[in-house]
Parts: structure tokens; sequence; C-alpha cells
């Protein structure tokens, strides 16, 4: 049997990974077994789980290093990519949104129609919903701590992540627009999709009844 | 300048392995292309740009080369074959209506995604049938892309068969509207099974229309066809089943070619190319993230150039080939000189006819053209992976075999 090479993202989206993998039946030990290692192998299960950076899943999974991967949909997003987008985990839930000082919360529509300065994490996707949009912005890539760049003059717009909107108003943010929303998506590459469907498929369909179990309480269409 | 900056993005040079190895797929692609019957056709690389969208639509031209030539025209360097085949043979062709079949060894352009690491100017063999409207047509192109990768000594590999006529055909015998239509199709484009299944059930359909449709789009995967089939045709409408029928001869077809075991049903595949109107196929190698080539049938490309004929064809990628050549196929080896000749000082055209002597024998030979020691003759032959050095003496001749100690 081929082993399956499963990419897991570090960071906030690994537990529920890990939790929703062990559910649907993958015998993952626990945490504290393999501590901080990079690869675990699941010999009987001929598994492999890579735990990798959350922006480096699109591109495993894109060249086949991995045949699945777990990742938010910012990410995916962002990376672009060629991979089978096979499930929503309705995990991590957050939103994309646009967001500009409370002072500049009202002239902010006129504005919008000008040309913005947007200071953001997401530089792809922004300069795709600003197109889309028909509205003139000028992006600024940083790596972090977007919601300072107001304070500092670095521009007036942030495109972020939200997900309880606590650092916005920390920092006098307001949003004024919803480019999207995130969870966690099971993803596979194209190639393995084809040739390993027969494994793959099982293993969706095993995430699926925990997932829409969880969310619906047993309600299921599509692929039953 | 900075060596990183000499090239543009996703171009590069073929140096002596590589460049041999090139050479191997030309010659042994094109050894079987003949066989079948089909004439070698070369373009320019550039054409005008409308001449090209009239093809393959915005999407694949939107990452493709443009400029303009002195006279303001817009050209574009092709990014596939098909087209300018398209063109030339509803163009150029003396009368009748075929079949004409064609093959081509050609490199094409395609700017890739940063980070992506495809060559943006990376080379395709393909053969294209003009003229046949038949399952017959299909069948042997697949087969031929299959005879392609035997010849290579591929042996690990699956076809996947869909049928893009049947999958419309199905759409449109339900009640979604149009643009839920296009939205599914699209959905498939881009492989995002997440939007299809919400899609779906946006739609006005029935909760078993709905399981069905899902089942057919994402389930054939490895699917066996005479399992499948009986399912499908008691369930889909006249014309459907009549798409489907084809299907199941191209199957019976592919039996006889002897192939039955490269391939399988998977109708939830669209590719990535609007032209597409019947059958299509893509082939997966294990170890490689995107398919090593593909192809279908493309019956109103040609009207768009003023003379409808039905048409299918396929391409292979080089890169994928040689992937795939790696791990489980032959490949030849390095290019290496079988002799260096070391002429004596003062004899230099003995060692001219000695060199013409082994070459004409098929040998490939070098002549040391330096004045240099023979320590550095054996050097040179050593880096170079020359197997013997032949030092020249009056009549005698000494053979010096070249070992790693040297």
């Amino acid at each position: 049997m081929d082993a399956i090479n499963i990419a897991l993202p570090k960071g906030r989206l690994l537990e529920p990974s890990l939790t929703i993998l062990r559910s649907a039946g993958v015998p993952i030990p626990p945490s504290r077994e393999w501590g901080r290692a990079a690869v675990i192998t699941l010999e009987k299960a001929s598994i492999r789980l890579l735990i990798i950076r959350d922006d480096d899943v699109p591109t495993y999974v894109t060249h086949g290093a991995a045949d699945l991967g777990i990742v938010g949909k910012d990410v995916l997003m962002e990376a672009g990519g060629e991979f089978f987008e096979l499930f929503d985990l309705k995990e991590g839930f957050c939103r994309l949104v646009v967001a500009v000082p409370a002072h500049l919360r009202q002239s902010y529509t006129a504005r919008r129609t000008n040309h913005l300065r947007v200071v953001t994490k997401y530089p792809r996707t922004s300069a795709d919903y600003f197109r889309r949009a028909e509205v003139l912005a000028e992006i600024i890539t940083v790596q972090g701590a977007t919601e300072l760049a107001p304070r500092v003059g670095l521009a007036d717009v942030v495109v972020d992540l939200v997900a309880t909107g606590r650092t916005l108003q920390e920092n006098n943010l307001v949003e004024v627009e919803e480019i999207a929303t995130s969870t966690a998506r099971l993803v596979a590459n194209p190639v393995s999709y084809r040739l390993k469907s027969d494994r793959i498929w099982p293993l969706v369909e095993k995430i699926r009844a925990q997932v829409d179990g969880a969310n619906t309480g047993g309600e299921k269409e599509c692929g039953s | 300048m900075a060596r990183g900056e000499l090239l543009p993005d996703g171009v590069r040079d073929y140096l002596g392995e590589d460049a041999e190895r090139h050479r191997y797929l030309e010659k042994e692609l094109s050894a079987v292309f003949k066989k079948w019957g089909y004439d070698e056709i070369i373009t320019p690389c550039f054409e005008f740009y409308e001449h090209l969208q009239a093809g393959v639509g915005r999407r694949i031209l939107e990452n493709a080369y443009k400029f303009c030539d002195n006279h303001g025209r817009i050209l574009a360097l092709r990014p596939e074959m098909t087209t300018p085949i398209a063109r030339v043979a509803a163009t150029s062709l003396a009368g009748g209506y075929g079949p004409w079949r064609f093959f081509y060894l050609a490199n094409v352009f395609q700017v890739q995604k940063e980070g992506s690491g495809r060559l943006h100017e990376f080379y395709q063999a393909g053969g294209e049938i003009l003229g046949i409207p038949t399952v017959r047509a299909d069948a042997e192109i697949i087969a031929l892309a299959i005879a392609c990768l035997d010849q290579l000594g591929i042996t690990q590999y699956k076809v996947g068969i869909g049928q893009v006529a049947f999958l419309r055909s199905i759409l449109a015998g339900t009640n979604l509207t149009r643009e839920e239509s296009e939205e599914i199709m699209h959905c498939l484009q881009e492989r995002n099974l997440v939007l299809l299944e919400k899609t779906l059930r946006a739609a006005n359909l029935s909760g078993e229309e709905r399981n069905f449709l899902w089942e057919v789009l994402t389930k054939n995967g490895n699917g066996s066809f005479e399992a499948v089939l009986p399912n499908l045709l008691a369930r889909v409408g006249e014309q459907a089943r009549e798409e489907l029928l084809q299907v199941e001869e191209l199957f019976r077809t592919l039996a006889a070619y002897g192939v039955k075991d490269k391939i399988y049903l998977d109708l939830g595949i669209v590719r990535n190319l609007d032209y597409y109107t019947g059958v299509i196929f893509e082939i997966y190698g294990p170890g490689l993230g995107h398919p090593v080539g593909g192809g279908g049938r493309y019956d109103r490309l040609l009207a768009n150039f003023g003379r409808p004929l039905p048409a299918t064809g396929f391409a292979l990628g080089f890169p994928e080939l040689l992937d795939l050549c790696k791990t489980q196929g032959t490949l030849p080896p390095a290019p290496a000189t079988d002799y260096l000749v070391i002429p004596e000082p003062d004899n230099y055209i003995a060692a001219l006819l000695k060199a013409k002597e082994l070459r004409r024998e098929g040998y490939r030979v070098e002549v040391e053209l330096r004045p240099v020691a023979l320590a550095q003759s054996l050097e040179y032959a050593h880096q170079k992976g020359i197997r013997e050095v032949l030092l020249l003496a009056g009549e005698k001749i000494e053979i010096i075999p070249v070992t790693k100690t040297d």
C-alpha cells in the first residue's frame, strides 16, 4: 500500500486538525509523544504526517510532496497553486476584512473611489479583491503586526484576518468591508486525487461524517 | 551582470547530458509518431495574438508572452500547439475531408506562477487527427499517447478518461440554470469541491439528482467502467446516453489495443482549456505533482478559422516525461567521447587520419589540440569522461585507459 503524506499546519489549526484526523480513525499518538518532530510516521496506517508552516502547505500539496493537506482558506487564497479543495472542515473560523482607523470611517466610502494605500499580509488576495471592486489600491506587504501600520502612517487601510475583533478594537480600527470568510480546508494534490482516490475518499468520508455530525446533528447531503 | 540576471524567468539552457536527453526524447517519440503514419508539422514560435485567442480562449492567453511587431500588431508566443495546427489545417490543407494526422515536437511558452518551479518555455510532443468525428480517432489518439510512454520504457501510469459533452448534457438535463451549470464546470476546472458542493446544495435539485451529480463529478476515480456504466446509462437522458455509449465504445476499442489495464473512467476530468467538446483524458504518473499530459476532442475549434472539421489530439510534456524516465524508464547514458587522440609533436596529420578512421567506425573521437604534457591531456580526458586516450608514436599506438585514479 502506497503511503499517504498529509501536510498539517503548525499553529492554531494543528490541534483541531489532529483531533479531526483522530476522530476519523487515523491512529495519531498523543502530541507529547512526538513533541517537536516534523515528520510522524504511522507505520500501520501507512500514513506520514508532515508538520510544516501553514503557508507551506499549499506548496507541498501542489508539488505532490504531500498528497493531502489541511490549511486555512485564507492561506489557500493567498498562495494559489494547483490542488483539489476537497472539504470544509469548519474549524478555525475567521474573516478577512478591510479596516480603517475609527476617525476615517465616515470618509472611507469617498476615499475608496480614488486611491487606497493598503497594508496587508495578504497582498494577492487584497489586490484581487480591490481589482474586482474596481478600486485603485496600492498594496504594501508586511509580515506581521498589520494593525500598527495606520498609527505610524504606513497606510490608512489594512486588510487582515479577524477572529474576535479584539485586536482591531485595541488599535482603534473599525471594519468597513469583509473580503472573505475562512475555515480550515482539506486539500489534495491533483494527481494523488486521481491515483490514490481509493485511499483518499474513504478518509474524506470519515472526516465528513465527523464534521457534519458535530455541526448539524448528522444531516447528510451530497456524497453520503 | 549577476549570474541570476543572465536569463529571464523560467527559461534554461540544455547542456551535455540534458541536451542529450532532450534529443533522445525527440528521436524516440518522432519514431513512434512516424510508425503510426503521422506527418511532422513545424509552425512559427509566434503568431498574431487574435488567432491564438480564437483557439485557447482568454484564460490561457493571459499567461502568454505578448509583444508588438514593427507595424504595431499584437503578437504572442504560442502557449500550446493545438491552435496553430488548427489554423494551418483550416487554412492551408488542400480540399477534402481528410483525415490528416500530424505530430509536433515543439517549445511552447506560458508565464507560470512565481515560485511554481515550472518552466515558462518547455517542450511538448503531441499528435492530432483532423477530419474524423468518431470514437476510433479518440481511441487511436489515446493508444498513441500510451505508445509514446511505452517507447520510453515508462510503465507506471494511469490514463483517466472523461467526456465533457456528457457532463454538459447531464447538467442540461436538470433544473439547473445556465449560470449554475457554468458555475459547476468552473468549480471542476478550479478543482474546488467545497464550492461545488455548495453550488449543488443551493441549486433547485432533488436530493437524488444532487447525489447523482456529486457521485458522477467526484467519485469515478479508479472506477471500474463495467461496474459504473449500467447504472449511469439507466439514469441519464437521450443525449447523455449517446455520449456515454461513445465512451463505452472507446473503452472496448482501447481494450482491443491491449491497453485496458492503463485506463479508467473519471467523468470529473475537465482539463483547463475551453476548446474541448467530447472525450478528454489525462495521464498521471506516480511521484509527479501534475499530469504528464493529456488531450481530447475539439470539434469546434477549426470552425473558428473558417473550416469546420472534427479533431482530436494530445500533448505530453518533456519535463514530466523526463521525470518519469528517471524513476522508471530508460535514459541514454551521459554523452561520452570514446577516444582522445594525442598526436606526436611533429605528426599531427597521423592523428587526424586515425581520428577519421575511428569516426568512420562509429566512435566519438576528439583530437588533442593543445601542445601540453600527457598528464594534462589525461586530466582533460578524465574530466570529460573519455574512456581511452590514444597516444600516437610513429607506427605504434599506445592505448591508455582513463580511470578514476588517473
